[in-house]
């Protein structure tokens, strides 16, 4: 039993990694406030910014 | 400092790249095994299945995701709060008691607030019936950060008398803090509010029902789609609350009044604190879970949140360096090495130094030093410049006053001719 919860926290912090290491932020933005674009059916996405608080 | 030794450490072993890259990584790192210790503590108190949503809504939340993608001392802070949390709950002897407490001080020292897991894992302890561990657990916390405070102030704040050790630890300012932090108001407590729900989505890029079109972006559909789910997930909860699960809210809820009076403006502070709340939601979630389509619903809508929050923010701060990074950088090809830029706004002028070895200096926190900045770029023969103040909106010059007692008149008197132009803002000499 508690090798199999073992088991479970390890797939749980493996699929962590995955979720986290192959989108490494490239905007280096501390602050991470979101901000949207102007409407455009262009931009799926949208931008991100600093925030100014 | 752990950071610092980590990097310091690849250089040795012949790593020349920056150091961001060595501190996002750790993060990533730091995030995925805090979210590994939050399923085992979820699960020492819901269904497995239930654990797993609970680990799903705090690894996909937009703070966490987000931080565990960046660099942010708060990642480490939740990887330690996440230990002592499940340690705490498995507790079943002095030794591992200790070591929890031992990992909460590690948290707290990490990030200060963190004080608040104390009472809150004792609230979960009492819930464990783990009551007599409890004590040791709280005890080995505060010695360990308290000593270790103790010692700081001492030795870096030259403090030797108890009143002056209590006035320096009750009190948040470091002579150069923001009037905006560490204060009561009534509105704060609506900020924070706003903000918890900004550490779960990325709520600014929700759209109004009325302003839905076919031009809006689907990306902020989703964001409206993810609010309306996230909702009925609130109520699903709600109706099937239980003792269990309002202790992992209660435990959230104690470090509200911290965030409101400390910063409630910055959704990063609930990157903690959403421990307890997804942990609220695996507890009052899980008599769901025996109904199938009940099972299929909250866990559709935990993927589509997650999805949502990657679509909108972490994709694209993957992808694309972003419009701070390029406007950073042109501004930079315009600067020789003794230039200095004034900056009356965070963002792109922070990426000037770091990324391109050219100075700026904000007017927001050294609105003092303006002077001298300027008198040392003369020296060296250089130049000074700002960015044209008239595209500042009314809001942010009315929050830079506040905050620096800068203002429109002040920015306006140290324009001179343009200098050049980039993706649109004008960027002036500064007036000798």
């Amino acid at each position: 039993m508690v090798q199999k919860t073992w088991f479970q926290v390890i797939l749980v912090t493996l699929a962590g990694l995955a979720l986290y290491l192959p989108f490494l932020a490239s905007q280096y933005d501390t602050n991470g406030v979101v901000e949207p674009l102007p409407s455009s059916p262009d931009n799926f996405f949208t931008r991100i910014t600093c925030s100014t608080g | 400092m752990i950071g610092y030794a980590v990097y310091r450490g690849l250089q040795f072993g012949g790593y020349s790249g920056r150091a961001i890259v060595v501190l996002q990584t750790m993060n990533a790192i730091c995030g995925a095994v805090g979210i590994g210790l939050a399923y085992l503590t979820y699960k020492r108190t819901a269904q497995t299945t239930a654990a797993l949503a609970g680990t799903l809504l705090f690894a996909c939340s937009f703070s966490n995701w987000l931080f565990s993608t960046d660099v942010a001392y708060i990642t480490m802070a939740g990887m330690f709060a996440s230990a002592s949390a499940a340690l705490t709950l498995y507790s079943r002897s002095p030794v591992a008691a200790a070591a929890a407490g031992l990992l909460t001080a590690l948290s707290i020292l990490t990030w200060q607030a963190s004080i608040f897991l104390i009472p809150a894992l004792v609230l979960l302890s009492i819930q464990m019936k783990h009551a007599k561990y409890a004590a040791i657990y709280t005890a080995a916390a505060v010695i360990v950060a308290g000593l270790t405070y103790i010692i700081v102030a001492a030795a870096r704040h030259d403090i030797t008398s108890v009143a002056s050790f209590a006035g320096w630890f009750t009190t948040y300012a470091e002579g150069g803090t923001l009037p905006m932090w560490g204060r009561w108001e009534a509105q704060r407590f609506h900020i924070a509010l706003g903000s918890a729900l900004k550490s779960i989505l990325p709520i600014p890029l929700a759209v109004p029902l009325s302003q839905i079109s076919l031009n809006v972006q689907l990306g902020r559909i989703a964001v409206d789609l993810a609010l309306v789910g996230f909702g009925l997930l609130g109520m699903l909860a709600a109706m099937k609350t239980s003792a269990r699960s309002l202790r992992f809210l209660g435990a959230y809820l104690l470090f509200l009044p911290f965030i409101v009076w400390w910063d409630p403006f910055d959704p990063k502070w609930f990157f903690v604190p959403n421990l307890f709340f997804a942990g609220f939601f695996a507890c009052a979630l899980t008599p769901w879970f025996r109904n199938r389509y009940a099972s299929l619903f909250i866990l559709g809508t935990l993927f589509f949140m997650a999805a949502t929050n990657f679509v909108t923010t972490i994709g694209p701060r993957h992808r694309d360096v972003g419009p701070d990074r390029r406007m950073a950088q042109c501004v930079a090809e315009n600067m020789r090495p003794n230039d200095l830029l004034l900056a009356a706004e965070w963002g792109w002028p922070d990426y000037l130094e770091y990324l391109h070895g050219r100075r700026s200096l904000s007017l927001i926190s050294h609105p003092s030093s303006v002077q001298e900045g300027l008198d040392e770029v003369s020296r060296a023969s250089g130049r000074a410049y700002i960015p044209n103040p008239a595209a500042h909106s009314d809001d942010h010059l009315a929050w830079l006053q506040s905050q620096s007692g800068v203002t429109r008149e002040d920015l306006n008197r140290l324009v001179d001719a343009p200098a050049f132009s980039c993706y649109g803002r004008t960027i002036f000499f500064v007036r000798n």
